[in-house]
């Protein structure tokens, strides 16, 4: 279909950037009302304007639309326009970003009130709103990585936001050079795809992919002569899919994104687990011509596994955790691992709906998460909480919802996202459902932990609060050292997100119900729409297909709520008295205790990079820093040549005396000389 | 050799040797007089080139206006007359050299050349068509060239004129 | 010949009227406290002429002042339209760079604004100019003009020393100049490029026509004077170094683009695709080569080797000529893209430059003293001043040609255009060039952030003007613009350098 020209598009990234520019350029001089204007009708108007396409996208019966903004760079043969687009992937993803970032900037006015960096803290959210945004609409890959560039370095300076703590900085640190790893890989796809077709347009490379005729057929000319497209596609997409583990943080990249968590709660929400975090799984889908089963399948089985195993890996490791958002943090590494467990099973679709729920529900339990943090004055620890049930009722609720929704719990969103990747794992694969089935119910464990702690049980915050412990806590809210702390309860700006993304994380499954739920007569007389996502998003990824008998899609469903249900209660009865005692000598000794103190310690994976990586990278950067650079490099090559370039440098100013006759000597020499070598 | 040649020898030799004097004089007021001649002689070129305008122009504007200054400005400056200091020329071999190679060059390029040979215009007035031509054809080169001499004459003040304290 | 026929020039007449104006106001407004709208007036008068030309862009070319022959000695066409909006650019930034500054120096104002504004429109006769005699007068009123505002330090040995070297040498440039139209003149019996054109395009060579070809070299050499490039470029870091730092910013980059500009349509329109077809002696393409590498060799030598960031930046100001005539080469060749990569490159050049040199500018008169110029003098200048040390790094990383700034998008299209016109030799020298310039611009960084502050530094001695920070921010802005969104400008330059014919 060809696309119409659209060309309002350029609004969407266009107003937050309008925001974070006036917001650097001034924002320390504006007082704090016309901050939050600023910053909220940025984002508000990319919402709007979001609105706007995707009902201008509808009432064109679904032609993706396109803005060519400029012609960006034309180098030899390869000509690369900034150009937007927008279709049914699109619409999904930038109604999530530009909604839920701005019901996040909504929330954050309440919680970085007291914040003396509030209009910078606005100016990077505003910014990270328009660069998602470029990501989301980008055309073509170099666009798309503008994008993907813009979101690391708002997620960066969100992470380091607290720059003064050390601890915090570093975890920006972190962030951002496990993200150089995965954008080397990104940018070698990017570089082997443009190689191959001359092109970076998602619309062409599409048309170039269905154009291949025989993908084994050896490649006679070009740079990768000597492989068949099918190798040379298959590199690309392992190339690319590093690119995604970084930024999606999946094995083995994802060591960045618990420690990301030392930004402000509500970026957590918004960058750590609605959005950015994300952009992963959208650029596997947005290349699914690629990404096919049919055309990589072996990128497409590692894909899937690396996804299954982490889906369960992380999950592991939350179920140990104390620190609330670590939990959270944990359980969207596993969530994410489930969407690339969709997406290599080739149901984009699910893929793309599991991240819309999950952004939804896991966003109102980080908000719901920070709610807590800042009526705690900055304790983060769940061991020193307990008991919030009844001061903080909205909070509670909405937690309660999207933690129901988050384990699986119909009819609640999360169910009906997390079932169909199971259905198509259990159709395509049993290892991969059993990695899938088991993860869910360690999700719901965590989660039921997490509630029990946190929301039930003794308030444990007054005495304990003050103590050596709280590591990573939200530093603009301090500790207190009075025993008894008054509980700083969330205002009308952080409620209202809470409750309207509870509200969504209860009903955004009904966008997707499974075709089992076709039943006649349900709907005044009318059968169920099933499937509306599945037909939405089948322009861009292919219709949707049936594949289990419907007997035992009901039985699957069954058996997974009742699984959820049951290790959300057992987390909830083991641990809504606090930390049990029982517990604490139960993993004292034996191999309890080796798995508490694996899991506890995330199966060391930190600290098996230090050893594996980090020191022996820095053992031979000490090598190379004493010996083979002072020396070899710095020596031979660099002084050596800046040597060379130096005195022939010096051997020039010699004729550079001042003096004017010496000028004029040099110039009418110059002219004999050329005019002598010329003739 | 016809006489017109011979005339025309005449003054090329006069340019030649006033200017080359000029350059080599220790003398300024000497120098002064020796450009004097280099420039008549150029004058009388014109002249016998039938080129009428430009010959009284180089008479008056060179010789009558620029060179006349330049002997005030060196008889009225102190001691600029002291032969020692008034012009001293630094590496006269040097420069010798470099001037004769380049000479050497462009005199074997001209050499060199296959001339294209005109007919001397059979002379009368030129100044009428000069001036017709000054004020259509080239007027704007013309109009520009005031804005060249007041740009000229502002720089010329903004460098001498006395320097006002700041109120 | 009616009014309506010479609205095309109007720009020039706007620049040329509010030059009158600002003497007039200088005459007439005693109270220093008026004076100091000098600079808005000119501010004013740049505006104004900027938008007409912004009307003006997309009119046909106008050919004014037709000789015998029907042949215009002047052609306002897209090309001459755009070089004229660079020049004005530049202009009205160097306007506003210069208030505080120029105040400080004593300078008188409305003679100081009034000659900046004569030169621009100097210039602008020079980048329309059709045949050479006009030209030259063109030449002439920017190089006279801006002679004087080199001087303008007058208290200052250092200014007044490089004006006279930078005034004797430019005569001694221009007598050559001259010369080489004298020549061409008498081998071709007209100035008029279409003439040269048509000489050039019988065959000529250098074998048969030295005379012709000689005064061509002479006038390339004029150029070259103009541009600083090797070996003619040895006034450069002297007048640059004493002149009035915004002066020198000025001349480093409007006096530059306007040469290349009209160079360029030299080349195309009057050598009209002979350059390459030079058989005997030497080509003209391998003369342009060897000038260019030359010049990047030697301007990024030597720009080395400086330890004051004004001398730095004059040497590297050859570089950046260096890299220009890759293009030229390349445009000689017919590789008619390289013209539009000169077009961007100097839109570039001008904005980075500017800016550095505005930054200097500031910092001078907020450190005081030029004692400031030093590398050294500005040790952790970074958290004295970070606005203006984020601007300088801002245009620094541009001058190196990192992305994503206008410097990284100007080399690459005129590399990339060369390498299209097989110059791959060419553009690695210019690489190399580079990668010696990354090092002492980044020293500028070092110098900024990375030195240890010796002792709490002096307390900042004036106040910065609004102006100039306003300049500084313009600048920055194109600098961005061009290294984020340079598709638009490559166009404009690709219409321009098509408007040529």
């Amino acid at each position: 279909m060809r696309p119409e020209s659209y060309s309002l598009l350029y609004l969407i990234p266009l107003l937050p950037l309008i925001g974070a520019a006036t917001l650097t350029l001034v924002g320390a001089r504006l007082p704090k009302a016309l901050v939050v204007l600023v910053a909220l009708g940025g984002s508000l108007g990319a919402f709007a304007a979001s609105i706007a396409s995707t009902w201008v996208f509808y009432r064109l019966q679904e032609t993706p639309l396109e803005a060519v903004l400029w012609e960006w760079i034309a180098v030899g043969r390869y000509t690369f326009d900034f150009t937007l687009g927008f279709d049914a992937l699109t619409s999904a993803l930038i109604l999530v970003v530009t909604g839920v970032g701005f019901l996040i900037h909504v929330y954050s006015v309440g919680y970085m009130k007291e914040d003396p960096g509030f209009f910078r803290y606005f100016a990077y959210l505003n910014f990270f709103i328009f660069a998602m945004s470029i990501l989301a609409l980008g055309r073509s890959l170099p666009v798309m990585f503008i994008g993907w560039e813009g979101v690391g370095l708002a997620s960066y300076l969100l992470i380091g936001f607290w720059y003064s703590d050390p601890e915090k900085a570093l975890a920006g640190k972190k962030a951002f050079i496990v993200n150089r790893i995965g954008d080397f890989g990104f940018l070698i796809g990017i570089f082997t795809l443009v190689g191959l077709f001359g092109t970076g347009d998602f619309q062409l490379l599409k048309e170039a992919a269905a154009g291949l005729r025989d993908l084994d057929e050896v490649l006679k000319i070009g740079i990768f002569a000597g492989y068949t497209p099918r190798a040379v596609i298959t590199f690309a997409c392992l190339s690319l899919f590093v690119g995604a583990c970084g930024k999606s943080a999946q094995i083995p990249l994802y060591v960045w994104l618990p420690d990301a968590m030392a930004g402000p709660t509500p970026v957590s929400a918004l960058i750590h687990a609605a959005t950015m975090v994300t952009a992963g799984v959208y650029m596997v889908v947005r290349l699914n011509f690629f990404f096919s089963p049919s055309v990589a399948p072996i990128a497409m089985h590692v894909i899937a596994w690396v996804g299954g195993l982490t889906a369960i890996f992380a999950a592991s490791i939350g179920l140990a955790q104390n620190d609330i958002k670590k939990v959270l943090a944990y359980s969207t590494v596993s969530q994410l691992g489930y969407m690339f467990l969709a997406a290599g099973l080739g149901a984009y679709s699910a893929a793309v709906f599991h991240l819309v729920t999950h952004a939804f529900f896991k966003a109102c339990l980080f908000l719901g998460s920070g709610a807590v943090i800042h009526a705690l004055h900055g304790e983060q620890d769940m061991r020193r909480m307990g008991g919030l049930r009844r001061p903080l009722p909205v909070v509670f609720w909405t937690f309660l919802i999207s933690t129901l929704a988050l384990a699986g719990v119909a009819p609640l969103a999360g169910f009906f996202s997390k079932d169909a990747i199971l259905a198509r794992a259990f159709d395509v694969s049993r290892p991969l459902w059993m990695l899938g089935f088991l993860g869910a119910g360690l999700t719901a464990l965590y989660m039921g932990r997490l509630l029990g702690l946190t929301f039930f049980g003794s308030a444990r915050y007054n005495a304990a609060h003050g103590a050596d412990v709280g590591h990573g806590a939200d530093a603009a809210h301090g500790h207190g050292t009075a025993k008894e702390i008054h509980l700083h309860k969330p205002d009308l700006w952080m409620r209202t997100p809470l409750i309207l993304l509870g509200a969504l994380a209860a009903v955004a499954g009904l966008l997707n119900l499974p075709h089992v739920f076709h039943l006649e007569g349900v709907a005044g007389g009318h059968a169920l729409e099933t499937q509306w996502f599945d037909h939405y998003l089948s322009s861009v990824v292919g219709a949707p297909q049936v594949l289990l008998d419907a007997g035992i899609e009901w039985l699957l469903m069954g058996v997974s709520v009742v699984w959820a249900v049951f290790w959300l209660f057992a987390g909830y009865a083991i641990y809504r008295r606090g930390p049990s005692a029982t517990l604490e000598r139960a993993t004292r000794s034996g191999p309890a205790r080796w798995a508490h103190v694996v899991l506890r310690e995330k199966w060391f994976v930190d600290e098996v990079y230090e050893y594996v990586i980090v020191i022996p990278v820095r053992t031979m950067a000490s090598f190379f820093a004493l010996f083979i650079d002072p020396f070899v490099i710095d020596g031979l090559f660099v002084k050596g040549s800046a040597l060379g370039v130096r005195s022939s440098g010096r051997g020039l100013s010699w004729l550079q005396t001042g003096n004017i006759q010496s000028y004029a000597t040099v110039f009418v020499v110059a002219v004999a000389a050329i005019i002598l070598w010329a003739v | 050799m016809p006489l017109s040649d011979l005339v025309f020898y005449l003054f090329a030799a006069m340019v030649v040797v006033g200017a080359a004097g000029a350059a080599i004089s220790q003398n300024l007021v000497y120098a002064a007089f020796l450009l004097l001649a280099a420039l008549f002689g150029v004058a009388a070129i014109f002249a016998w080139l039938s080129a009428d305008y430009v010959a009284i122009t180089q008479t008056i504007v060179y010789v009558g206006g620029i060179l006349v200054l330049f002997l005030f400005a060196v008889m009225l400056t102190n001691r600029i007359t002291d032969a020692r200091h008034s012009n001293p020329a630094v590496g006269k071999r040097p420069a010798a050299l470099v001037s004769l190679g380049l000479f050497g060059v462009l005199a074997y390029v001209s050499i060199e050349t296959p001339w294209k040979h005109f007919d001397v215009p059979a002379g009368g007035e030129t100044t009428h068509l000069l001036g017709q031509a000054l004020l259509s054809t080239y007027v704007l080169p013309f109009e520009v060239l005031s804005v060249l001499l007041l740009a000229a004459l502002v720089g010329a003040v903004v460098m001498s004129r006395k320097e006002t304290p700041k109120p | 010949m009616s009014v309506n026929e010479l609205l095309p020039l109007l720009p020039a007449g706007v620049l040329v009227v509010f030059g009158l104006l600002l003497l007039l106001y200088e005459v007439f407004s005693n109270q220093s406290e008026q004076r100091r709208y000098s600079a808005h007036l000119a501010v004013l008068g740049f505006a104004i002429a900027l938008t007409v030309v912004a009307f003006q862009l997309r009119d046909p070319t106008a050919s004014l002042f037709l000789g015998p022959g029907g042949l215009a000695s002047l052609v306002v066409d897209a090309f001459a339209r755009v070089a004229f909006i660079l020049l004005m650019v530049a202009g009205l930034v160097a306007c506003l760079l210069s208030p505080g500054y120029a105040k400080n120096a004593g300078h008188s104002l409305g003679e100081y604004y009034g000659l900046l504004m004569f030169s621009v429109a100097g210039m602008m006769i020079m980048v329309s100019a059709a045949d050479l005699a006009t030209f030259f007068v063109g030449l002439e009123t920017m190089s006279v003009a801006v002679y004087a505002l080199t001087a303008l330090r007058r208290r200052d040995v250092r200014s007044t020393e490089a004006a006279l070297k930078y005034f004797l040498m430019g005569a001694f440039a221009t007598a050559f100049f001259l010369f080489g139209l004298a020549l061409v003149f008498g081998t071709v019996g007209s100035l008029h490029l279409t003439h040269l054109a048509e000489a050039m395009s019988t065959g000529t060579t250098l074998l048969r026509e030295p005379l012709l070809h000689v005064g061509l070299l002479l006038i390339l050499v004029g150029f070259a004077f103009k541009v600083a490039a090797f070996p003619f470029h040895m006034w450069a870091p002297d007048a640059y170094e004493g002149a009035p730092t915004p002066v020198t910013g000025f001349m480093a980059v409007a006096v530059k683009t306007a040469a290349f500009v009209s160079l360029l349509r030299l080349i195309v329109v009057g050598f009209d695709g002979a350059m390459s077809s030079q058989t005997g002696g030497a080509s003209w393409t391998v003369l342009l080569e060897a000038l260019s590498i030359s010049t990047i060799l030697v301007g990024n030598a030597l720009a080395l080797t400086q330890r004051s960031i004004k001398r730095m930046l004059a040497y590297s100001s050859v570089a950046h000529s260096g890299y220009v005539f890759i293009g030229l080469t390349a445009v000689a060749e017919g590789e008619a893209s390289a013209g539009a990569g000169i077009l961007f490159y100097l839109a570039a050049y001008t904005a980075m430059t500017l800016g550095a040199f505005g930054v200097l500018a500031y910092l001078e008169r907020r450190e005081g003293g030029s004692e400031a110029e030093r590398f050294g003098a500005y040790a952790g200048i970074g958290f004295r001043h970070p606005a203006a040390s984020a601007l300088m790094a801002l245009f620094v990383v541009s001058l190196a040609g990192l992305p994503p700034t206008g410097g990284f998008f100007g080399k690459l299209f005129v590399f990339s255009a060369a390498l299209r016109a097989g110059h791959t030799g060419l553009v690695l020298i210019g690489v190399l060039g580079s990668v010696i310039g990354v090092y002492y611009y980044l020293r500028v960084i070092v110098a900024f952030y990375m030195r240890d502050v010796p002792e709490p530094g002096p307390t900042p001695s004036a106040t910065p003007s609004a102006e100039l920070g306003f300049g500084l921010l313009i600048a920055a802005i194109l600098v961005v613009v061009l290294g984020v969104v340079p598709g638009p400008l490559i166009e404009l330059g690709r219409a321009a350098i098509a408007s040529l014919g």
